[in-house]
C-alpha cells in the first residue's frame, strides 16, 4: 500500500516535471526561435527595443551584437536550448532592460503581492463554492419550496456573470475612491502617502486592508461555477448513485448518508475544477492588480509585454508556470487522499 | 411447507410514480401482496418491469424525484408513519436488509470493505470495530469470501465476489427479513447453488423471511415458496411456485415461461412475447399486456382486469381465464 501511494506520488511529481519542461521549451519558441526566424536580432531583446539614431547607430548594433555574443544566441539551437532550460531553473533570467535591475529582483519584489491575490482567493471561492453548494444542494433534497437552493443558486450564478472588470471599477470608484472604505493604492496604505511608516501587525493589517477589494473581486467572480458544479454533483450523486440509496437502505444517519457518501463523492471532480481555475485566476489576476493599482507581477508582466522587456516576461511566464504546477501537485494530493482509485492507480 | 400465520410483510395498493421530463412514470402500480414469516416469497418479471422498484418502495429509499402511496407494514408496523430517524432505528437492517444488484455499484468505491460493514453496525449498535470484523470474517467465510477481502476496496472484487459481500452485510445485524435483488447474477453455478443452499437453511434454521427478485425463473422456482408475476409496474399473478409456473393461467406468465431456454426441446426454438413492455408514461388503456396478448378480447382494451382467485392461493388478473377451456379450470 505504501509503496503504490509513493510510487503515485513520484508519477505526479514527474508528470507535472515535464508539463514544465514543454512550458519553457514553449516559451524558448516564443521568445526566441520566432523572432529570430523572422529576421529579428534577438540583442535588441537584452539592451532594449530603441528607435536607430543615425548618429550612433554605430554603437548601438555594436551593443546588440555584444549582447549576442555575451548571451551566446548565436550558437546552435540545441546548446541554446539546454543553456534556456539551465537559467530557468537556476533562476538566472538575466537583466530587465527597463528597470536595469536583475529580472529576480524585480520579480522577487512583487511576485509576493500576486501570490497573496491569487492563493488567498483560491481558498476563499473554494469555502464560498462548497458552502452554498451544500446549502444549495441540501435545500433542493429536503425542502419543499427550495428556498435555500434558489437563493444560494442565484447569487452564485448571478456572481459569475457579472462582467468582473465593470465591477472592479465600480468598486474601485465607490468603495476606495469615493467612501475611503479602503485604501486607493497599496502604497497609500502602507505609507500614508509617504507620511507614515508601519510596521509590525499594524502593517500586515494594513496590508490586508489593500489587499482586500482585489481578494474580494476575484472571489466574487470566482466561485459561482464550482458552487454549481458541486450543488449539481451532490444532488446527482444523491439521488441517482447506488451507494447512497444502499447507505440509506442500512438505516445510516441522515448526515453519514449526505457528507460520509454524497459529499465525498461530488467532491471529486470539484477538486478538478479547482485546478483549472488556478489558470483563470492568473488571468484575472492581472487586470484586477491593474484596477486596484495592487502593484504586483501582473501589472510587471503587462508593462513588460507593452515595452518587450523579453527577460522579465521569460522570467514571470516560467515562475507563474511554476506556481500553476505547484498547485496542481497540491491538488494530485488532495485527489488521492479523497479518492483510494487514483492512490493505488486503477 | 409450514408457513406461520405471522405475517412478516404486508404491502397493499403500492405505487411509486417517478416525474420525469416526458411525464408521471407509474413504476408500480396498485400492488398488493403478503409475506408470512419463513417464507420466500419470488418476484419474477422483464427488465423495466418494476421489480427493483418495489423493493426500494418497500424500504422507503426512493429517488426525491418518485412520489408513493399505498400501505406497506412490517410484522404490523405501518412503515408509511414512521420517520426517517425511526425507521433506520427500528427497521432498516435490524428487520430488513437488502441485498441490492450488483451492477447498482451499491458499494462506496471511496471506502474499504470492512469500513461499510463498521459503518453499518455503529449506525444500529455499539459493538466495537474489533468485533464487527470478526462476525464479518465469519459471514465472508459462509458466503464464499476470503475475509482478507475486508481489506479491499468494493472495485478490487469482481461482480460475484460484490453480490455476495453484500449479501454477507445483508445478514450481518441478523435480520427477520431480507429483500434480494438479483442476488445471483453475476455467479457461477456452483456459488449460485451454494448460496442458494445457505438461504434455505436460514429460512429452515432461522425462520429468516425472503424477497426473492429474479428475472432468472430456475432461480424462483429453486428458492421460493410462492412467486409473484410483475408486468408494467402491476402484479399480474401470484401464487405457490409450483402452481405459477406449473399451470400459469395469466397469458403473460405462459409466454414468459415459453421464452426460457430449454435443454430438452430438442429444436432449439423457444417462444418470445411479440412487441415490447409499455411506455409507462403513457401506458395502454385497460389492461397493460392487451397490445402483446393473443387472447385479447374488447373488454381488455377498456377495463384493468381485477386480481382474482383461481386456484387455492393461486390469483391471477385477467379478463379471459375464465373463459378458456383449455387451462382446465373446474
Amino acid at each position: 500500500m505504501f509503496v503504490v501511494t509513493v510510487r503515485f506520488i513520484i508519477g505526479r511529481l514527474i508528470n507535472r516535471l515535464i508539463t514544465l519542461l514543454m512550458l519553457v521549451l514553449f516559451s524558448f519558441l516564443v521568445f526566441e526561435l520566432i523572432p529570430q526566424s523572422l529576421g529579428f536580432k534577438l540583442g535588441f531583446f537584452f539592451v532594449g527595443i530603441t528607435q536607430l539614431n543615425p548618429k550612433t547607430a554605430q554603437a548601438q548594433l555594436a551593443a546588440v551584437d555584444a549582447a549576442e555574443q555575451a548571451y551566446g544566441l548565436n550558437a546552435p539551437i540545441p546548446i541554446r536550448i539546454a543553456k534556456f532550460l539551465y537559467n530557468l531553473f537556476t533562476l538566472h533570467f538575466g537583466m530587465s532592460p527597463t528597470y536595469k535591475e536583475p529580472v529576480l529582483t524585480v520579480i522577487s519584489q512583487y511576485l509576493p503581492n500576486t501570490l497573496v491575490l491569487v492563493t488567498v482567493s483560491l481558498v476563499t471561492t473554494s469555502v464560498i463554492s462548497i458552502v452554498l453548494g451544500v446549502v444549495a444542494a441540501k435545500s433542493f433534497l429536503k425542502s419543499r419550496w427550495k428556498i435555500g437552493d434558489k437563493a444560494a443558486s442565484l447569487t452564485s450564478i448571478g456572481a459569475y456573470f457579472i462582467p468582473a472588470f465593470w465591477l472592479g471599477i465600480i468598486m474601485y470608484v465607490v468603495l476606495a475612491a469615493q467612501l475611503h472604505w479602503f485604501p486607493i493604492n497599496l502604497f497609500f496604505a502602507l505609507r500614508g502617502g509617504g507620511l507614515h511608516n508601519y510596521t509590525g501587525v499594524e502593517y500586515y493589517l494594513r496590508y490586508l486592508w489593500a489587499a482586500s477589494l482585489p481578494i474580494i473581486l476575484l472571489t466574487i467572480v470566482g466561485f459561482g461555477h464550482r458552487q454549481q458544479l458541486i450543488r449539481n454533483n451532490i444532488i446527482e450523486e444523491y439521488n441517482s448513485a447506488g451507494y447512497v440509496m444502499y447507505a440509506r437502505a442500512r438505516g445510516l444517519d441522515e448526515s453519514t448518508v449526505f457528507y460520509r457518501h454524497a459529499f465525498r463523492n461530488a467532491l471529486l471532480p470539484w477538486v478538478t475544477q479547482v485546478g483549472l481555475d488556478v489558470a483563470f485566476l492568473i488571468y484575472g489576476v492581472f487586470f484586477v492588480e491593474i484596477i486596484f493599482q495592487f502593484p504586483g507581477l501582473g501589472i510587471v508582466t503587462t508593462e513588460a509585454a507593452t515595452s518587450f522587456d523579453i527577460p522579465l516576461l521569460i522570467g514571470s511566464t516560467f515562475l507563474f508556470s511554476v506556481y500553476i504546477l505547484v498547485v496542481l501537485f497540491a491538488l494530485d494530493f488532495v485527489y488521492a487522499l479523497l479518492d483510494p482509485r487514483v492512490r493505488l492507480g486503477e | 411447507m409450514l408457513v406461520s400465520q405471522t405475517r412478516a410483510i404486508g404491502v397493499e395498493g403500492l405505487n411509486v410514480e417517478f416525474y420525469t421530463p416526458r411525464g408521471a412514470l407509474r413504476a408500480v402500480n396498485d400492488v398488493s401482496f403478503e409475506v408470512y414469516e419463513g417464507e420466500s416469497l419470488g418476484i419474477v418479471g422483464e427488465s423495466g418491469s418494476g421489480k427493483t422498484t418495489l423493493a426500494s418502495a418497500i424500504i422507503r429509499v426512493l429517488p426525491s424525484n418518485a412520489r408513493s402511496w399505498g400501505r406497506v407494514t412490517v410484522y404490523g408496523k405501518d412503515l408509511g408513519s414512521m420517520s426517517e430517524s425511526q425507521l433506520n432505528r427500528e427497521v432498516r437492517w435490524r428487520v430488513i436488509s437488502y441485498v441490492p444488484q450488483a451492477s447498482q455499484n451499491a458499494l462506496d468505491p471511496l471506502y474499504r470493505v470492512g469500513d461499510q460493514f463498521v459503518e453499518t453496525v455503529r449506525a444500529h449498535t455499539d459493538m466495537s470495530e474489533k468485533q464487527v470484523l470478526e462476525k464479518a470474517s465469519e459471514l465472508l467465510k459462509h458466503v464464499g469470501v476470503d475475509p482478507s477481502k475486508l481489506n479491499s476496496y468494493p472495485w478490487e472484487l469482481s461482480g460475484g465476489q460484490k453480490q455476495r459481500v453484500m449479501i454477507a452485510l445483508a445478514l450481518l445485524l441478523s435480520p427477520k427479513i431480507v429483500i434480494l435483488d438479483e442476488p445471483t447474477t453475476a455467479m457461477d453455478t456452483i456459488i449460485q447453488a451454494q448460496i442458494l443452499e445457505m438461504f434455505r437453511q436460514l429460512k429452515q434454521f432461522e425462520r429468516l423471511t425472503t424477497i426473492f427478485i429474479s428475472h432468472d425463473i430456475s432461480v424462483i422456482a429453486n428458492v421460493a415458496d410462492r412467486v409473484g408475476v410483475m408486468y408494467a409496474g402491476r402484479l399480474v399473478e401470484i401464487g405457490p411456485v409450483e402452481d405459477v409456473f406449473g399451470r400459469p393461467l395469466h397469458p403473460y406468465t405462459q409466454g414468459l415461461l415459453r421464452s426460457v431456454p430449454d435443454i430438452r426441446r430438442k429444436d432449439g426454438s423457444f417462444g418470445y412475447i411479440p412487441g415490447s413492455p409499455p411506455d409507462l408514461v403513457n401506458p395502454p388503456s385497460g389492461c397493460p399486456f392487451h397490445p402483446r396478448c393473443s387472447y385479447a378480447v374488447e373488454i381488455c382494451r377498456k377495463l384493468m382486469p381485477p386480481m382474482e382467485l383461481y386456484a387455492k392461493d393461486h390469483y391471477a388478473a385477467c379478463h379471459v381465464i375464465s373463459s378458456r377451456k383449455d387451462l382446465g379450470l373446474g
